[in-house]
């Protein structure tokens, strides 16, 4: 029928999509998320608002049941979308697949307004309307699942406790990082962490141009400073999504995707910093929460901004050459809680663009080591995953928060998936 | 009562039926599938492992007591809200003093945590 046709074409205009980040994935995520924003398609949620799920980076295992788990609960229309494989734009296996954004993605919307195929889709992954509830056994199995179990709480009562995994797909969540919770009520009793490890070759992209500089090659300083911006931008952009400010977090994805073409926007930084540090709203959001003190940062391995958060001025980059003149960022009244976090990010981002546009001298390691967006970057016997110290900190920094701030404070340290790649192919006594 | 003054309520129930049945049909026509699609949680990408009914405490003493505190003040609302309007703006304002005395009662009780996890 003409009418359906016109009704569904215009009902799925603006596909939504859901981004599933995988470890590995950054730079197709970045593409997608920048074309979503260019072309005004909306970014989903939850699987229940998506049309189109675009999974970045390769997924093997663990990660492939718990991706299909989530596409089964997009209702139809639904289009899967693989990028970051080689090669044009195409189907393959039920998913459209390729390298190009914009490609995987018309095609991915043109497969939703497929009438035949889309019931085709929708009947061959029916599954049984949900189950019912088991009326044989009452109070203890319900839907085929126990009840929650009991564990004393911190007022001595005996309360529910709830395991919740703050899994690997999340909106504004670290790529391949699983938080298992026990939560009483909204309060985290327990964390179990888990980060997930990409197979094959992705290579970390935030901080491909230190590394680069550690193999022997010719980087500027221009290009790993814009790199820097882009990584902390990106990071916050993450944090505003947490925090509920989808308009600031716009605009830092915009300048995030204007450092990573090159262009050194330290006045529009400046901009969005002047904003963020005047609400009183994200101030009341994040102050006082989720301190980590100095001690405790430095003895879990911890360098780079978080460190510089809590008022030390520790930053490679004073000591070395190509830097003529730099003064490590510290800010006034910065106690290493989820506010001074995200505000050494602007902080350091601004100032890394001002010397991007500035310097044009080549990127030396200080001692075989670079200080990269999230911590020290090295290579050989030093190598030390910065990410992995982050997340070393999550069980401590969560456990006694509530369900909002502990999201805020695993967005404010925001380990990068992709960082474990580059280690643990070093050291094969491996860890996390 | 004549029946014609029934006509505009029924003219506006058999409207929204039709509007109801209309954007069942609508759905029905464009959906790809009849079946719905399931009803679990997200959990970013995970099987749930228990049942999320989360029991609580009653804080049966509490409730109790402010559940006789308030009863006592509706006892003597009653008996007002009959004369009230008979009586006037006097009626008015003693009642609301009244009222105000029970509700400072209440922000002394919210400060001291007596409504937490009520």
């Amino acid at each position: 029928m003409g009418l359906s046709d016109r009704l569904r074409a215009f009902a799925l205009a603006r596909p939504h999509i859901l981004i599933a980040p995988l470890p590995g994935g950054t730079a197709s995520r970045l593409a997608v998320e920048r074309l979503a924003r260019d072309r005004g398609w909306p970014l989903a949620a939850t699987p229940r608002d998506a049309d189109v799920l675009a999974v970045c980076g390769a997924s093997d295992g663990d990660l492939g049941t718990h991706l299909a788990h989530l596409l089964s609960q997009i209702p139809a229309p639904v289009a899967l979308a693989r990028l970051g494989v080689e090669g044009p734009a195409r189907v393959h296996g039920g998913a459209v697949i390729g390298t190009d954004a914009a490609e995987v993605l018309d095609l991915a919307a043109a497969r939703l307004l497929d009438a035949d195929l889309q019931r085709r889709l929708a009947e061959a992954g029916a599954r049984p309307a949900g189950e019912q509830a088991d009326m044989g056994d009452e109070g203890m199995v319900a839907a085929g699942l126990p009840t929650a179990g009991t564990r004393p709480d911190r007022d001595g009562l005996e309360l529910d406790a709830l395991t919740v995994p703050l899994g690997p797909f999340l909106v504004a969540w670290p790529a391949g990082l699983t938080c298992t919770l026990v939560l009483q009520g909204d309060v985290v009793q327990d964390v179990a962490v888990e980060a997930a490890l990409a197979p094959g070759a992705g290579g970390a992209f935030w901080d491909a141009p230190w590394l680069r500089s550690l193999r022997g090659e010719r980087v500027t300083v221009a290009e790993a400073e814009a790199r820097r911006a882009a990584a902390h931008l990106d990071a916050l952009a993450r944090l505003l999504v947490v925090a509920g400010f989808d308009g600031p977090a716009s605009a830092a994805g915009r300048l995030r995707d204007g450092a990573l073409d090159g262009g050194a926007d330290a006045d529009g930084v400046a901009a969005l910093r002047r904003r963020l540090e005047g609400s009183r709203l994200l101030r009341r959001q994040t102050a006082g929460y989720g301190v980590i003190d100095a001690e405790a940062l430095t003895s879990a391995g911890v360098t780079g901004p978080a460190l510089r958060a809590t008022g030390l001025a520790r930053d490679l980059r004073s000591l070395s050459d190509s830097y003529p003149g730099f003064e490590p960022c510290v800010l006034e009244d910065a106690v290493g809680d989820v506010r001074s976090r995200w505000r050494q990010w602007l902080a350091e981002a601004e100032q890394a663009l001002r010397v991007a546009a500035t310097s044009d001298a080549v990127l030396e390691p200080v001692d075989g080591q670079h200080d990269g967006p999230r911590g020290r970057i090295a290579t050989g016997p030093a190598a030390h995953s910065a990410s992995g110290a982050l997340r070393s900190l999550l069980p401590g920094a969560l456990v006694g928060e509530d369900l909002g701030i502990a999201r805020l404070v695993v967005a404010s340290l925001d380990p990068d998936g992709d960082e474990v790649l580059v280690v643990e192919e070093k050291e094969p006594a491996g860890h996390v | 009562m004549e029946r014609a003054a029934y006509l505009p309520a029924i003219l506006l129930l058999v409207t929204t039926v039709l509007l109801v049945l209309a954007v069942y049909a609508v759905g029905l026509l464009l959906a790809p599938s009849r079946r719905p699609n399931g009803a679990d949680p997200y959990l970013s990408g995970h099987l749930p492992v228990e049942h999320a009914a989360g029991r609580y405490h009653a804080r049966w003493y509490a409730v109790t007591l402010l559940f006789l505190a308030f009863d006592m003040e509706m006892v003597f609302m009653y008996p007002w809200a009959v004369v009230f309007a008979d009586v006037g703006a006097k009626a008015l304002m003693e009642m609301g003093l009244f009222l105000l005395i029970l509700t400072l009662g209440i922000l002394y009780a919210w400060r001291e945590g007596a409504l937490r996890w009520a």
